[in-house]
């Protein structure tokens, strides 16, 4: 309990420092700054009860970012361009604003050529270069792929896509493998194309999110077919096969930065432990997991942990009924082994409580989220206020 | 041992975890303007490799005496994501759109061109808002991609490259420019351009900076030299080292007086250095708070006498605090212009577009801060 | 002259390893049998195919007379690489489908498709992508072609153009080292094959077809 507290007054000195001091305290900061600790306090607390029970809000903040995000960034491009389409003067000009995305493709290319194969601004911008490259770096070390489940803005239009539909109506974990080979092979694909192309590969045929943020406008035939191709890509694997799946079918399988994630993710300070001497196999974590990271084999080998893919969203620690999964430091877990026993049973004192790496790791990731959805947000919440007030205006 | 190692990594985490994110955020305007000078766009995407530059008088003196600056890049093939898979980029800056928008004709003459008995090759007309390329004989060979950018001040255009004639321009050594207004005549030299990428200039950067320091302490020397102390010959001002005694002394001018904009350009000044020597969190209220009084000073200001002294307090404010930050890189120079526009003073005026030199490099606008630099180098050598 | 060609060969290099880099190595890296004469033996037959569609594209240049411009011609250039890769998308999806893709031709027979387990043999797809891959001309290759025996320049002029290719060699070099990675994780080979089919349905329809519209 009193840990909970101490976290949730750092979290509150975090939250007020870079959503109402940084943003000139502003009534619209102030709201946001209210519903990110009302989120934090409600998690943190719902997760002293019961592990697992704060995940709904990861979930509500993530769907509530990517709407937000959408709308706070259309609205600057409009501002600068006067449309969503991509305008021959930004992209001459290197002015494209630079996405995490892009971000696989132009490593190998930048050690090749040490030139970056993307026109974006390299400094200057909230979106440039070597901002986002920093930013990447910093979680890579801290939260790893926990990025793609706490802070992508992209991946919060799947989260709330599939938690849509009561029923699972297709049913993935039997093709959890496949899927996973599927991502690393396209990502494979995506490094090797764009390193012969010096071109972003991805960005160019096969981002769905295109549909949301910014794209080509259709003067060719290869540009519609483009276009067709994003459409199509949102519709389907953001849309309509996460209702279906009630998974995260982009995030699984094409997304080359979910991939990248996934293999850097090993420099991360956190993992998933599964004690294999709780586990009663009942496959229930399997079926939750949004990201296929978890197996029948997974299960049946003891391996400990689960795969590769894992983006610790922590879905699995809610379901299991034998509170056998939970996050442990990366250097805790054993190689081929379980860990098991390792954080141990009965009353800890509030300053173990307080270092256990799920508050760490939960705390770590929120911070990460707050800090870059708060410029974001605002700016959609005086959107939304103006559009209101508009509105009560007019009648 | 084991167990302290362990109990050591526990707690990094738990530092990362609490502390190192957010101090990251704090200070990643440092750590992303250190990344960003070792990193660069492909050129192919950005015109292509600088092969020559030319500025203000060196130009041509059948120019417009607007134009201030002509850059001419390295042939780009097989791009990426452009209208044109080849193409030649030029650019053009003036000092004002209107001497943008008039007419200008640029004569192209390639070395190895061997039929060639005249001085050029190819004929490039700008006109507003677009460009054309003709050959020897009058012959309409391509339009340009025209981009008009920086309020209207720069023209870049690129030649696309498909036409085989102009395609002679990726085995030129070298390239003949004229840039006229009017017909091109005998009399007039070319400027002369080789063909290859310019390597980065460690020696011109390292005097570019000389230079600016030099400036500096220049407008400081005559600053000082004009107001030497004033606190002990001025009626009750306090020490200007001690902020605090300052604040409260301009925060009792503005009681006296909301109007009074010097006190309140003061006050804020002082109010951002106070910031600077605070904590973190204290930093940024402080700074932001401050911008309120700058601001109104400034309003109040306007096009009255004393408005140089307060646009200088909140210039300097914003060239001084993280751009990443606050975000007053490019208010600042704008600040610093409208000085240099308000001044007779030679050294405030290098002063201001040194100053705004600055402002435009922190704000990633490589061409207005070239044509600063430029014109504080034609105030003071 | 020998050291200005292996100069220009290596200047060039790293480009000839982008290019060719997709094709190898999930191709490589897929392989049904591994092993380090194996993998050695399909570089080697890539390279010399790729060695002789230069010289035939050298002989052809050298006809049509395009060799008296100093400079490669960019449009030239791009047509040609389009052909590159069609050929290459085409060669290796025959190659995944019939023998590389997860559901193609096992070693436990039960084959889908017979005949493009022919047509996507192993030996023939690295000669038909060497062939293919050679259609990609830049302009260090033209500078070589221009100062070689197809730019009139004699026996000296053969001898330019060897060296300049094998400068362009040493960048091959790593692929030699895939068999022992292959070897450590099989599940290398499997994500490789994916690899390799979507390789081949980009080269095939988005640089190959589109670009032809």
């Amino acid at each position: 309990m009193i840990s909970c507290l101490i976290l949730s007054a750092l979290m509150f000195l975090i939250v007020t420092f870079f959503v109402v001091i940084m943003n000139d305290c502003s009534v619209i900061s102030v709201i946001y700054a209210a519903f990110l600790m009302f989120l934090y306090i409600r998690m943190t607390f719902a997760e002293h009860k019961k592990s697992g029970s704060g995940v709904i809000y990861r979930r509500i903040f993530q769907t509530v970012f990517a709407v937000g995000f959408c709308m706070a960034f259309i609205s600057d491009l409009y501002a600068e361009r006067g449309s969503m389409a991509i305008t021959e003067n930004a992209l001459s000009s290197a002015e494209l604003p630079f996405c995490h995305i892009a971000i696989p493709q132009v490593l190998v290319p930048l050690l090749v050529t040490k030139n970056i194969i993307f026109p974006a601004r390299i400094t200057g911008h909230y979106a440039a270069v070597a901002s986002m490259l920093l930013i990447w770096f910093i979680c890579t070390i801290t939260v790893g792929r926990g990025w793609c489940s706490w802070i992508c803005f992209y991946g919060g239009w799947e989260e709330g896509f599939s938690h849509v539909a009561k029923k699972r109506r297709i049913k993935l974990l039997p093709k959890n493998k496949e899927l996973r080979e599927f991502h690393f092979g396209f990502f494979f694909f995506i490094i090797l194309a764009s390193l012969c192309e010096l071109a972003c590969v991805y960005c160019d045929w096969f981002c769905p999110f295109k549909l949301v943020t910014e794209f080509a406008p259709a003067t060719s035939i290869p540009t519609l077919i483009a276009m067709i191709l994003f459409i199509g890509l949102f519709v389907g694997l953001v849309v309509v096969l996460p209702i279906l799946t009630k998974k995260r079918t982009q995030c699984s399988s094409l997304c080359p930065f979910g991939a990248f994630a996934s293999l850097t993710d090993r420099f991360s300070l956190f993992g998933m432990k599964i004690d294999t001497q709780k586990c009663s196999g009942c496959m229930k974590c399997a079926t939750t997991c949004p990201f296929s990271a978890i197996d029948i084999k997974t299960i049946q080998e003891k391996k400990g942990h689960p795969e590769i893919t894992c983006a610790k969203c922590g879905e699995c620690v809610g379901v299991c009924p034998q509170k056998a999964i939970s996050y442990e430091f990366r250097f805790r877990l054993n190689k081929g082994g379980c860990a098991c026993g390792s954080s141990g049973s009965g009353k800890k004192s509030a300053l173990q409580e307080l270092l256990h790496p799920a508050h760490l790791f939960r705390f770590a990731a929120f911070t990460f989220s707050a800090i870059m959805s708060s410029g974001f947000m605002i700016k959609a919440l005086n959107l939304v206020c103006n559009f209101v007030t508009s509105i009560g205006g007019a009648k | 041992m084991n167990r302290f190692h362990a109990k050591f990594k526990i707690l990094s985490a738990a530092f990362s975890c609490f502390f190192g994110i957010t101090l990251f955020f704090v200070f990643s305007d440092i750590m992303t303007n250190f990344l960003g000078s070792f990193l660069r766009v492909d050129p192919s995407y950005t015109g292509g490799e600088v092969c020559g530059e030319f500025i203000g008088n060196n130009i041509s003196a059948n120019a417009k005496p607007e134009l201030v600056h002509y850059t001419v890049h390295q042939p780009v093939t097989n791009a990426r994501w452009q209208r044109s898979a080849e193409y030649w980029q030029l650019v053009l800056e003036y000092k004002n759109p209107v001497a943008a928008s008039e007419d200008t004709r640029i004569y192209i003459g390639l070395d190895n061109q061997k039929n060639n008995d005249g001085l050029w090759d190819f004929e490039v007309l700008l006109t507003a808002g677009e460009g054309k390329v003709f050959d020897r004989d009058g012959n309409f060979i391509t339009a340009v991609e025209y981009y008009l950018l920086n309020d209207g001040t720069q023209i870049k255009f690129r030649i696309p490259l498909s036409d085989k004639r102009l395609q002679k321009v990726l085995g030129a050594k070298k390239t003949y420019h004229y840039i006229v207004t009017e017909e091109l005549s005998d009399e007039i030299n070319p400027l002369e351009v080789t063909m290859t990428a310019r390597k980065k200039d460690k020696k011109a950067e390292a005097e570019t900076r000389a230079y600016v320091s030099h400036v500096k302490e220049l407008y400081y020397q005559t600053r000082f030299a004009a107001d030497p102390e004033e606190a002990d010959f001025d009626n009750g001002k306090p020490d200007a080292n001690d902020i605090d005694a300052c604040l409260s002394y301009y925060g009792q001018k503005i009681k006296d007086n909301p109007e009074d904009y010097e006190s309140l350009s003061n006050y804020g000044t002082y109010l951002a250095m106070k910031g600077g020597r605070s904590s973190i969190m204290k930093a940024t209220a402080l700074v932001k708070e401050s911008y309120n009084y700058l601001d109104k000073a400034c309003e109040l200001a306007f096009e009255k006498e004393g408005e140089i002294d307060v646009l200088l307090n909140r210039a300097s404010v914003s060239a001084s605090v993280p751009e990443q930050v606050f975000g007053k890189a490019e208010s600042g120079a704008e600040d610093f212009m409208r000085i240099v526009l308000l001044s007779e003073d030679k050294i405030l005026k290098a002063y201001s577009y040194v100053m705004a030199y600055e402002c435009y490099k922190k704000r990633g606008n490589e061409s207005k801060a070239f044509l600063a630099l430029q014109e504080a180098k034609n105030m003071i050598e | 002259m020998v050291l200005e060609a292996i100069l220009l060969g290596l200047s060039t290099g790293t480009y000839c390893t982008m290019y060719c880099g997709p094709v190898l190595i999930p191709f490589l890296c897929g392989s049904e049998k591994i092993g380090y004469k194996r993998n050695s033996g399909l570089v080697g037959v890539f390279l010399l195919a790729r060695l002789a569609t230069y010289f035939v594209l050298g002989a052809v240049f050298a006809a049509l007379g395009f060799l008296l411009n100093e400079y490669c011609d960019p449009v030239l250039a791009r047509k040609l690489s389009t052909f590159a890769y069609i050929f290459c998308g085409l060669s290796l999806l025959c190659n995944s489908l019939g023998v590389k893709f997860p559901w193609g031709c096992g070693e436990n027979g039960g084959c889908r498709a017979p005949k493009l387990r022919r047509m996507g043999n192993d030996w023939i797809t690295a000669i038909v992508t060497g062939l293919a891959v050679g259609l990609h001309v830049c302009p260090p290759l033209w500078t070589a072609m221009l100062r070689s025996v197809f730019g009139g320049n004699g026996i000296t002029g053969l001898f330019y153009f060897v060296f300049f290719y094998i400068g362009t060699l040493p960048f091959f070099i790593p692929l030699l080292g895939i068999p022992f990675i292959a070897k450590r994780l099989p599940v290398i080979r499997r994500i490789s094959r994916v690899t390799q089919f979507c390789v081949s349905l980009y080269f095939l329809i988005f640089l190959g077809l589109i670009s032809l519209l």
